[in-house]
């Protein structure tokens, strides 16, 4: 027996690991992401308050030990409704990405693969799309489809897919002639299989990093349209919706809680969003 | 180069400067909904008249006490019988485009009116005939007496149009206004804006600006800015919260107006849930009153009393749906509906309203029921209004509210509560109380006025068609260099002899 290995063989995803630990700032902003989503998740469990308990004896209540962020015009406590809201705004954001990324790679990874006329189709299609400013194309969809929550979701879903399908396309012609897909294919693989287990993995980094970023976009955008009246309707508690509800508190002084919160929420999600993206690009990528 | 540069820039400069100085004395009024009509005599929102108010006048006016005061008449002469009233017109008086007014041109008006059987020819319904005596003489004869037929046209809607005008444009006279005012129609952008340029002939001298521009902005938020930026001298909402930025502001102050605008929720009487008077008067149980002024109205808002407000003529105190839950509850099960069910709420989108919206939402939960809000501009909402009669079964809950701009009891009462009236938006009806009503009018006995008026009142209030709410305090806020505009009693906006003072 004598040992050949000189150098361990490392799994593309143990690099990843080794390389994203060094990233200290994309791994704040992923736990900062995390506490968001259990707390969300199991708001029931430490929140003392319902969503809807209201108490006109307590209304407009500035920050306190009982309320750490307020009460509101209709005396609810703020802190509840805020993460009672991050349960709708950040699935709107990771629902609508998702449906988009699914939808995008499909489509990018079969312009690459087919070529010739479909690739023509799908990829002026998303030229079509990307000629829109996307939250205006947003609000052309929310306007066509009517207002409410779902529909701010497909919406979302609709502007994001271009992006991935290009993404995903260019990243699937990476791969297309490398000698693995081309074994695949003398070895008389479907080109189902060649699509979605050859190419597509190929591609996933790529995808993740725009991934994370656009949830944080995403947020965004629900948020903005339910500010407009667009999307979330009262009494959501969205933090877009919040916003909209106390807007004409924004002047005036002592009331800066009301809306200084849920402005914070969104501002805080984007930023995690988007530096975790940048951390996972360089460690999917470090050139 | 160089010199063509500073050439350039230092004429922008000064055209910069030049356009900024005349802007100043235009005046720009901030409303919180979008203008369905110019025509006055078509308008159902009072808005729409204080805004086509620019370009027209009536034969009277009211002043800010809601007192009558002589305008494009001089005034008037009843006989014995209260039923024939002789008015004298002031002579000269020319409109916007150049025709003359007279006492043809006023019979011209309310004939077209009630011809075309304009949404507010329901004021004329008592006239028999008008004749010209004179020029600036018209004699109207009534059908019955009537109490209040000087009330009736002069209530902001009876603006006077010129007759050529009404010829060339027929229907569009809504968006071509031609009267007599202070301001020539200039613009209306819809859901925008409506622009008036000063009328260089107007009768009673010079006009001190030279435009005046009614701004729709929904967002009270908005209407604050504005009015602190100095880009409106008027804003037609201030959010209780924001009183006080606009007392420690040097520039503007707040002008808080007691009004006799009533507000209720329109519950759909034809709906088969709503049919049930005691479902009806569940949810006033279940209405709290007291802290709906307090949440919405910061305390500025005190709880109806009875169908009308209590600065109105004839008004009588009823027994007040005090808040009780338990009792709305057991109403609500004597009904049927102890489970609850569902209804939609049809509310305008202004920064008050929704907010009243949601709190309606909350307190009616507490019975179960599930309210789903759907806010709408003013003018689609009122449109969307004018179509429940066409599909009359819907769980609609209607936001509404209604201020009596005659300053009588019967147009308090008449446009909301008789059968198929033009604002009876929960399509009531109820046989005995349009007998009364008729009756009301041509009432010339005080006593027996009285005594009409409160049977109305009292059936009204105990049929509850509507969630009976409040009865607010407006403030509005202006600019202290502002003169000449102001927000009366009914909720109108009057239009005077505006100026901005240095």
């Amino acid at each position: 027996m004598s040992s050949t290995t000189t150098s361990q063989s490392v799994s593309p995803f143990e690099l990843f690991l080794r390389r994203f630990k060094r990233e200290k700032l994309a791994i704040l902003a992923g736990s900062i992401l995390l506490i968001m989503v259990l707390m969300a998740i199991f708001a029931p469990f430490f929140l003392s308050q319902g969503l809807n308990d209201f108490d006109y004896d307590k209304i407009l209540m500035p920050p306190s030990a009982e309320n750490w962020v307020g009460t509101d015009l209709y005396g609810r406590d703020l802190f509840t409704r805020l993460v009672y809201g991050a349960r709708i705004s950040l699935s709107v954001g990771f629902l609508s990405v998702t449906f988009g990324a699914l939808l995008g790679s499909v489509l990018g990874i079969m312009a690459a693969y087919k070529g010739g006329w479909l690739d023509t189709i799908i990829m002026r299609a998303a030229d079509v799309l990307f000629a829109f400013p996307s939250f205006l194309l947003a609000i052309a969809i929310v306007a066509v489809l009517g207002g409410g929550i779902v529909n701010v979701i497909i919406a979302i879903a609709i502007f994001s897919t271009p992006t991935f399908a290009r993404i995903t396309r260019s990243s699937a012609l990476a791969v297309l002639n490398s000698q693995y897909v081309r074994a695949a294919t003398t070895m008389g693989a479907s080109h189902f299989r060649i699509m979605f287990v050859h190419i597509l993995p190929s591609t996933i980094g790529g995808i993740l990093v725009y991934f994370t970023m656009r949830v944080g976009t995403s947020v965004l955008t629900a948020a903005s349209l339910s500010f407009l009246g667009m999307g979330a309707q009262p009494p959501s508690p969205e933090w877009g919706a919040m916003l909209a509800s106390s807007r004409d508190f924004i002047a005036v002084d002592g009331y800066m809680y009301l809306t200084l919160y849920p402005g914070l929420c969104i501002f805080l999600t984007v930023l995690c969003c988007n530096v975790l993206g940048d951390g996972l690009r360089a460690a999917l990528d470090p050139k | 180069m160089n010199l063509m540069k500073s050439l350039v820039l230092s004429t922008a400069l000064v055209a910069g400067i030049a356009g900024q100085a005349m802007a100043e004395t235009n005046v720009v009024i901030a409303i919180e909904s979008s203008v369905r009509t110019l025509n006055p005599h078509n308008a159902s929102i009072t808005l729409d008249m204080s805004v086509a108010g620019a370009a027209y006048e009536g034969l009277f006016k009211f002043n800010t006490k809601m007192e009558i005061q002589p305008n494009l008449a001089t005034g008037y002469e009843v006989s014995e019988d209260g039923k024939t009233y002789t008015i004298t017109l002031n002579k000269g008086i020319k409109f916007h485009d150049g025709t003359d007014f007279n006492a043809e041109a006023v019979k011209y008006n309310f004939e077209h009116e009630i011809k075309h059987k304009l949404r507010r020819a329901s004021l004329l319904t008592n006239v028999k005939e008008f004749n010209v005596l004179a020029d600036d003489k018209l004699e109207v004869v009534l059908k019955e007496p009537s109490n209040n037929f000087i009330n009736s046209i002069t209530h902001p809607s009876q603006g006077m149009i010129s007759p050529a005008a009404l010829e060339k444009y027929g229907e569009d006279i809504q968006s071509n206004p031609v009267g007599t005012g202070r301001f020539v129609f200039d613009k209306w952008t819809r859901g925008s804006s409506v622009a008036f340029t000063a009328n260089e002939n107007y009768w009673r001298g010079p006009v001190k600006v030279d435009g005046i521009e009614f701004r729709t902005v929904a967002e009270a938020g908005s209407q604050l800015a504005m009015l602190q930026s100095g880009q409106a001298q008027f804003i037609s909402t201030v959010a209780p919260a924001m009183k006080k930025v606009i007392d420690a502001s040097p520039k503007a102050e707040n002008v808080r107006v007691p009004t006799i605008i009533g507000r209720w929720y329109s519950l759909n009487t034809q709906n088969e849930i709503f049919s049930d008077v005691r479902v009806r008067k569940a949810l006033n149980y279940a209405f709290n009153k007291e802290a709906f002024a307090k949440v919405v109205y910061n305390g500025d808002a005190a709880p109806m009393t009875s169908p009308i407000p209590s600065d109105l003529e004839t008004y009588a105190e009823q027994e007040s749906y005090k808040y009780d839950l338990e009792k709305a509850k057991a109403l609500l099960a004597e009904a049927g509906y102890a489970d609850g069910f569902k209804a939609v709420l049809w509310s305008k989108n202004s920064t008050l309203s929704l907010r009243s919206a949601e709190f309606m939402q909350q307190q009616l939960e507490a019975l179960n029921i599930e309210l789903e809000i759907i806010p709408r501009d003013t003018a689609s909402h009122y449109a969307a209004g004018d179509t429940l009669k066409d599909d009359p079964t819907r769980p609609v809950i209607f936001d509404a509210g209604w201020s009596s701009s005659t300053g009588t009891a019967d147009w308090a009462l008449r446009p909301i509560y008789q059968t198929g009236a033009g604002s009876n938006y929960a399509l009531y009806s109820n046989p005995e109380l349009d007998k009364l009503i008729a009756e009301g009018q041509i009432t010339l006995d005080p006593a027996r006025k009285q005594e009409v008026y409160g049977q109305i009142q009292e059936i009204a209030w105990n049929d509850a068609p509507v969630i009976y709410t409040t009865v607010d305090y407006r403030t509005v806020g202006k600019s202290k260099a502002l003169k000449g505009v102001d927000f009366l009693p009914d909720g109108s906006i009057s239009v005077g002899d505006v100026e901005l003072v240095k």
